[in-house]
């Protein structure tokens, strides 16, 4: 038959060919678009619809024994050089800091001259506007009228409706994902600023000289994403990386603060949080926005770890979500482009993570790559004189997403660990993670506040 | 850039189908598969490089350009030698006229 042309069968065969090939790429995009599924059929889509090589799964990829973690010491971080590296130590590196800082600006240096020291520093704006149960972090109305006041009944709905209901909210107000949890006491800090965090059977949070309580009956946390740019972090260390590192944690403190007022003013009890009231890394895990990585950050599947990471509790009940496993924590097994990049070698190079931690800054109960943190943030104040960055600009899980192959990547990665290795060692060869020029940054024609707020959402 | 790609798509088989009928060649299934392949290359090829020299990214483009774009280049050969009928093999088994 094949002497007369292409047989019937033959045809068939290749038609096959062609329409698994021709169908493979528009559900591949589909797919990694986290297409939202229509509401037509009335049904409560409280979850976010995940790429399918993300897969949910009933614990997170990183092992955490909750029986082993203990409420941690908000004042004793990485930031509290004081406390671990002595007062002397401290002063003369903030002293180095501050001299460093102004040399760099007098010496016009790319990356840290004026305009970029302060596009770094003014980035805070927002997020300064308070601290913890204060300004925009306040745990109780700030301008908001409740429902109470309103002579009205407070917002009433299922735990899937309310799910949706407030991830929708969130987005709205900057949020890039959102995924919900339980609160797990041990992940609050014991205390922070000289007072201690306290849970009680109470209706509504306070404050008094000594405590900060948390009434029990809040039992859930939102924690949300915010996108950093890709474009500002490939020029780390610079301080124009610093700049879209400052300016996430300003949107987020604007997210969190109106995300609660939004509850609040639903007649519930809402308490904002970006890293003061306990870290917001463990509940983002457990809520499946990410997995964590060899540097100790969460890394998403919609936008590897340029995110930064925030959460607001609550005793609105809702529908929580589970964790999720997208094959990073093998693939940080096989890559350490972040350690091998490290400045400061603060990064561990182990290729298995351990249960051990390598100082007072860190909380035991998680296998993972512990890092000595206190180096890292030393690197912070000598080296790069901003918030460095060099890990996250380096993993291979950032990238925009203007070419399919990035998610043949991360779906190959997610599906088997063979290929990890060359996919780490093409990152190095394909030149991605090399410090881009922080004088062309000011060039760019970038989107607001230069990310691409449609990534990972259909309905943009 | 999903309208050029669809356009690529449409102009290479309208040019094989062309081709094919104006030089009266019998094309077999491999043939199509091949082309089929071929096809697939160039596009996967264009949208990568287009893709990186839009992310700033000029080392994955010139990469992506030169082993993506290379293996498109011996499976076009491949296709085009058994097509005409200048592969040794092609000629040994007729599959070409």
């Amino acid at each position: 038959m094949s002497d007369k042309g292409i047989s019937r069968r033959n045809f068939i065969k290749s038609a096959v060919v062609a329409a698994g090939v021709a169908g493979a790429v528009p559900a591949a995009t589909l797919a990694d678009k986290s297409m939202a599924l229509a509401a037509a059929d009335n049904k409560v889509y409280s979850k976010r619809k995940l790429p399918w090589w993300v897969k949910e799964v009933d614990e997170p990829t990183m092992e955490i024994d909750l029986s082993k973690v203990e409420r941690f010491n908000g004042g004793h971080t990485a930031f509290a050089l004081p406390f671990h590296l002595g007062k002397a130590k401290a002063d003369e590196i903030q002293a180095t800091y501050d001299r460093l800082v102004a040399e760099a600006i007098r010496e016009n240096r790319p990356g840290y001259k004026l305009k970029d020291r302060i596009l770094y520093e003014a980035g805070w704006t927002v997020n300064r506007q308070g601290t913890t149960n204060k300004g925009l972090y306040s745990w109780t109305p700030i301008r908001v009228v409740t429902p109470e006041k309103l002579g009205v009944d407070k917002y009433q709905a299922t735990p899937e409706e309310a799910a949706r209901d407030i991830k929708a909210a969130a987005r709205a107000y900057g949020a890039a994902t959102v995924g919900i949890t339980e609160l797990k006491e041990q992940f609050i800090y014991s205390e922070a600023d000289g007072k201690k965090f306290m849970f009680e059977d109470v209706d509504q949070p306070y404050e008094t000289e000594e405590k900060r309580v948390i009434p029990k009956k809040c039992k859930y946390v939102i924690a949300m994403t915010v996108q950093m740019s890709l474009d500002n972090l490939a020029t780390a260390p610079a301080a124009t990386a610093g700049g879209t590192v400052t300016t996430a944690y300003s949107r987020a403190g604007f997210l969190v603060g109106t995300l609660a007022e939004f509850i609040r003013g639903l007649g519930y009890v809402a308490i904002p949080s970006v890293n003061d009231v306990g870290p917001s890394v463990p509940f983002a895990l457990y809520a499946g926005l990410g997995e964590v990585g060899r540097f100790n950050r969460l890394i998403t599947p919609e936008y590897g770890p340029m995110v930064r990471v925030v959460k607001v509790i609550t005793d609105l009940p809702m529908a929580l979500d589970k964790p999720i496993d997208f094959g990073v924590m093998n693939f940080c097994k096989t890559c350490k482009k972040c350690a091998e990049a490290c400045p400061s070698g603060a990064l561990s190079m182990d290729t298995e993570p351990s249960w051990e931690p390598k100082g007072k800054w860190s909380a035991p109960g998680k296998k993972t790559w512990y890092e000595d943190a206190v180096k890292c943030l030393e690197y912070w104040r000598t080296g790069a004189l901003s918030g460095c960055s060099i890990c996250f600009a380096v993993c291979p899980y950032s990238k925009k997403d203007r070419t399919a192959m990035h998610t043949f990547v991360k779906a190959t990665a997610a599906t088997t660990t063979t290929f990890n290795a060359v996919f780490s060692n093409m990152d190095d060869a394909f030149g991605y993670g090399a410090q881009k020029d922080p004088d062309k940054w000011w060039d760019l024609d970038l989107a607001e506040y230069g990310v691409d707020s449609t990534r990972g959402h259909k309905d943009a | 850039m999903w309208f050029v790609l669809g356009a690529l798509v449409a102009a290479a088989c309208i040019f094989l189908w062309r081709w094919a009928k104006s030089n009266n060649k019998i094309l077999s299934w491999l043939d199509w598969l091949l082309a089929l392949m071929v096809t697939g290359g160039v596009l996967m090829t264009f949208e990568t490089v287009v893709g990186s020299i839009a992310e700033g990214e000029p080392r994955a483009a010139g990469l992506s350009f030169l082993l993506l774009g290379g293996v498109t280049i011996v499976l076009a050969i491949l296709l085009w030698r058994r097509i005409t009928g200048t592969g040794r093999k092609a000629q040994k088994a007729g599959l070409s006229q």
